[in-house]
Formats: C-alpha cells, sequence, structure tokens
C-alpha cells in the first residue's frame, strides 16, 4: 500500500502507520539530497581541477565543506555547516560555472523550494523530538512536505540528468 | 591531478550510488 491510500484511511492502524511512514520518508529523503548535493560538490570540485577552472579559496571550501585554516595559522580541516538551502543555492552556481548548464528556473521556484527550510525544521523536529507530540505532523504539515518531497525528486532527478550530459 | 578516467568513474559511481539511494528512499514510501 502507498503513503497516499494510507494517508485516506479512516483506519486508525493505517493512519499511525502513515504517520510513521511519512516520519521515514521525509528523514530519507533529505538524508538523500543532502548527501547528493555533498556528493555532487565533491565531484565538481575533481572536474574543476580537472579542467583547470578557477576556483576561490572560499568556492573550494564550500565545496568541500571543510576549511583548512586556524585563526592561530595551523592547518586543520574543519567541517563546516551550511544552510541547505544556501547550499543548494550555491551547488546550482558551480554546477553552472563548472559545467557551463542550468537548472529548470520555473520548477526550482515551485511550492516545494518555498517550503524547504520550513520542511527541514519539521525533519528536524521529528528526529530529535522533545515531546511525544513532535512525532505528530498535522495536515497542513503534510501538504508542505507533500510539496518538498515533490521538489527533492525533481531537484535529484535533475542533478542526475546533469551528469549524464556531462562531457569532459 | 586527475585523469579523464578518474573523472568519467566518479561521475558514473555517483550517478549509480544516488540511484541506488533513490530507489532504496521509495521503497519507505510503501506499505506491505
Amino acid at each position: 500500500m502507498e503513503l497516499t491510500k494510507l494517508q485516506n484511511s479512516k483506519d486508525d492502524t493505517n493512519k499511525k502507520v502513515f504517520q510513521r511512514l511519512l516520519r521515514y520518508h521525509l528523514k530519507a529523503k533529505f538524508d538523500l539530497l543532502e548527501g547528493t548535493i555533498y556528493s555532487i560538490k565533491q565531484v565538481l570540485h575533481k572536474i574543476a581541477l580537472f579542467k583547470q577552472i578557477e576556483l576561490s579559496q572560499k568556492e573550494i571550501n564550500f565545496l568541500l565543506e571543510e576549511k583548512h585554516l586556524e585563526k592561530d595559522g595551523s592547518i586543520k580541516v574543519k567541517k563546516i555547516n551550511i544552510y541547505l538551502v544556501r547550499n543548494i543555492k550555491f551547488t546550482i552556481g558551480m554546477i553552472e560555472k563548472i559545467l557551463h548548464c542550468t537548472l529548470d528556473g520555473k520548477r526550482m521556484y515551485e511550492p516545494g523550494w518555498i517550503n524547504l527550510e520550513e520542511v527541514k525544521e519539521i525533519r528536524n523536529r521529528i528526529t530529535h523530538p522533545k515531546k511525544i507530540a513532535d512525532l505528530i505532523i498535522n495536515k497542513e504539515e503534510i501538504e508542505k512536505i507533500t510539496d518538498v518531497l515533490a521538489w527533492c525528486t525533481f531537484f535529484i532527478d535533475k542533478i542526475i540528468d546533469i551528469l549524464r550530459d556531462t562531457t569532459i | 591531478m586527475y585523469e579523464l578516467t578518474d573523472i568519467k568513474e566518479a561521475i558514473d559511481e555517483l550517478i549509480d550510488l544516488i540511484l541506488e539511494s533513490q530507489e532504496e528512499t521509495e521503497q519507505l514510501a510503501k506499505y506491505d
């Protein structure tokens, strides 16, 4: 049975199963999105080196999601955290710069994109709940999550298309 | 410095990894 059928079920058990599956699906989709972004940035860095495309130190830091220079001048590799939406915008910019292609502008700004940050907060809430109620996803949130999940699928499919079409 | 084959391999590996993870993720949205 698929999520949409469970969602519309009148049965209490099905409703509980729907909530549980939606939580699993949402967390997995964000993991996939974040993993895809991280991985394509690693590949973009390799391509930039190979094609000798000039990148600033800041661009390299954000591509690799790490910084190397400490305040005292010593060199240490440190992981940096980047806000998801900013990270996606940066990645799109790097795709354009390194691979010379653009993403579909219209679909980028559909409701899924607009609600991405908010749904990420829902993902964080259900991942680290402070109380039982934090695990419950309400009707309005379900609608936003549905849009965001569709957007994530669009975005990840687009990344795959871009990778397939890449000529070095 | 990377060789052309390294880049192509990295791209192919990434496509496979994303597709595989995408399939696993979609399975989570189904209930038997």
